[in-house]
């Protein structure tokens, strides 16, 4: 496959006013400021294949939004390349934006006080979508949304949820090639979360339409992406497939053991790092390399009524990673 | 050329047929606003009486001036038809990072911002002076052309233009500086100086001469060429020269304004 994103050593610096605070600072800062350097993406690399689903997940300020908002030219960088369908994003030329979608959680495109079908036509004029091809997009997407009974609806008249999807189809009317998704799910319920996953999944599948997606929500990149680009602090920690994360972060298993008779919390520290203990039920950190033998010890001398060997939480490790902390 | 004005006027039509069904559907709004800017009309029609009857313009007879003072109220009133919500928009769009939105479409980022949804109630006002223009010309038998009339037309789409390109200029401060609301207004806040012939203030300084002279022609050389009046060739120069000049400085300060857009954090 080719690569229809190519990030090569990104930078995206920030100077930053610090005011003083009051109104001593105020004033003061009327005649000398201070700046800083914010370093929002500090040399990110990457390719991204045509139909890859990546998610791009750090915590807040990790510079995740920064870089989707380079690629989709709404910002110059400070340094580096980058090519988007062989196009350099910030030259900002109309046949690259007709080619993608940037859908902002926190931020929206539709007019608040008419039916979303109005921010549609808008759209398929600014994209210049033909007539029939509209159409037929329009159906299969009110179809695969289930939202034809309130098109017609003022949208500020219209739940969270769904002014979500009308956002999802004010961004895809043109049949991006590209989708850059920044927190799509940020304030839905579980179960609009679920819906708009599977969507994406299906929009990705049907369309072989590539997806970055930015989310906070572990069930979105757990469920919808099989590469991650793991970043913090403007640079990439990881990249790669989801479950090599386990292999590389996760340096300890979880063992819970639920015991048929009554053990002392203390006679289990020399097992491992107790991480829960509830009688009849415990949860040892033990190192992989030792885990097995931690298991046979607790076999041979505990009274087990079961035991299990797991790996840690997905959204345990990343947590971890970003803390920079051990993962017993 | 005519391929992409096609594709600006498609666009802008599409964006006021939705701006005007939003404005009609809040009928209380629409109908408070539109009260409010007749009587604003009306007020501006009793300050030009008491103007015309206390002062003397030389150069200008009484139905003169009443074509030059509703040419002020028609100027006036499109300008903020077209401008108003764009420019009030764009300052809060770009300090919140909203404008990311119509950075990202395939169309110009200019026109998008300024043009937005016209308001209703200011068209009506200035359709209103239109009426009272024709009165004028009726009333004071003053003579005009077919070709008087499209210059008049001509002429003040041009203003309209110089106008737009100086509010560009301001807005364009705000990705720099961040969040300068005050600038969403200051193309409106120096109307007192174009609701004088131009000519009146040729007699000051050089100064004046250089930032207030541009601007009052925004009104003297439409109702100037609806009265097919002679313009002297300083002023004609002068206008001509604003509009190319400010034509081509805000579209380079737009450009590299953009550069500076630093969105916000999300």
């Amino acid at each position: 496959m080719s690569s229809v994103i190519a990030v090569n050593k990104l930078k995206k610096y920030y100077k930053v006013h610090q005011k003083e605070p009051g109104l001593t600072g105020s004033i003061k800062s009327l005649f000398s400021r201070k700046y800083y350097d914010a370093k929002a993406v500090d040399g990110v690399s990457f390719d991204i294949d045509e139909g890859e689903l990546v998610g791009f997940i750090g915590p807040n300020g990790a510079g995740k939004t920064t870089t989707l908002k380079v690629l989709s030219g709404l910002l110059y960088p400070t340094f580096g390349h980058v090519s988007v369908l062989g196009y350099t994003p910030w030259e900002r030329k109309p046949e690259f934006q007709k080619q993608f979608s940037l859908v902002m959680g926190q931020k929206n495109q539709l007019w608040w006080d008419l039916p979303a079908i109005e921010s549609f036509i808008l759209n398929k004029e600014i994209y210049e979508v033909p007539d029939a091809q509209y159409k037929k997009t329009l159906d299969e997407l009110v179809e695969l949304l289930e939202v034809a009974d309130i098109l017609k609806v003022q949208v500020r008249k219209l739940s969270l949820g769904q002014r979500m999807k009308m956002e999802l189809i004010a961004a895809l009317i043109h049949s991006p090639r590209i989708l850059f998704l920044d927190e799509p799910t940020i304030g839905l319920d579980v179960v609009m979360q679920k819906k708009m996953r599977d969507f994406i999944k299906e929009y990705n599948r049907r369309y072989t339409a590539t997806v970055i997606l930015t989310s906070h929500y572990m069930d979105d990149v757990k469920e919808l992406c099989k590469r991650i680009i793991i970043i913090d602090k403007g640079k990439i920690l990881f990249d790669g497939a989801l479950d090599e994360i386990i292999k590389k972060f996760a340096t300890h298993k979880l063992l819970t053991v639920v015991f048929g008779k009554k053990v002392e919390e203390s006679d289990l520290a020399a097992i491992g790092q107790i991480k829960e203990f509830e009688f009849p039920k415990a949860v040892i950190s033990v190192k992989r390399s030792t885990a097995s033998l931690a298991a046979a010890e607790l076999l041979q001398n505990f009274p087990v009524a079961d035991l299990n060997i797991e790996e840690p939480q997905i959204e345990d490790i990343i947590r971890e990673v970003f803390t920079g902390r051990d993962l017993a | 050329m005519p391929v992409q004005l096609k594709k600006h006027l498609k666009i802008f039509l599409a964006i006021q047929s939705a701006g005007m069904a939003k404005d009609i559907q809040l009928r209380g709004n629409f109908t408070l606003t539109l009260i409010g800017s007749l009587c604003y009309f009306y007020l501006h029609l009793i300050s030009f009486k008491l103007i015309i009857s206390r002062f003397h313009f030389p150069g200008w007879d009484t139905g003169q001036l009443w074509i030059l003072l509703f040419t002020f109220e028609i100027f006036t009133y499109l300008a903020f038809f077209f401008f108003w919500r764009g420019l009030q928009l764009t300052p809060k769009e770009i300090g919140t990072g909203t404008f990311d939105v119509l950075l990202s479409k395939p169309f110009s980022s200019r026109f998008l911002a300024f043009f937005r949804n016209c308001s209703l109630h200011n068209l009506a006002s200035a359709i209103f002076g239109a009426v009272y223009l024709v009165l004028t010309i009726v009333k004071y038998q003053i003579h005009t052309t077919p070709t008087g009339i499209i210059l008049y037309l001509i002429t003040l789409a041009g203003s309209l233009w110089i106008f737009h390109c100086i509010s560009v200029l301001f807005i364009c401060l705000n990705f720099k500086y961040g969040f300068l609301p005050g600038t969403s207004g200051v193309a409106f806040e120096i109307q007192e100086i174009y609701k004088y012939p131009a000519t009146i203030f040729s007699s000051s300084g050089f100064l004046i001469r250089l930032l207030v002279i541009p601007l009052s022609l925004l009104t003297t050389i439409p109702a100037a060429s609806l009265l097919l009046k002679p313009i002297s060739f300083p002023l004609l120069t002068t206008y001509l020269s604003s509009l190319i000049i400010l034509s081509i400085w805000s579209q380079y300060s737009w450009s590299s304004a953009l550069r500076h857009y630093s969105s916000a954090s999300s």
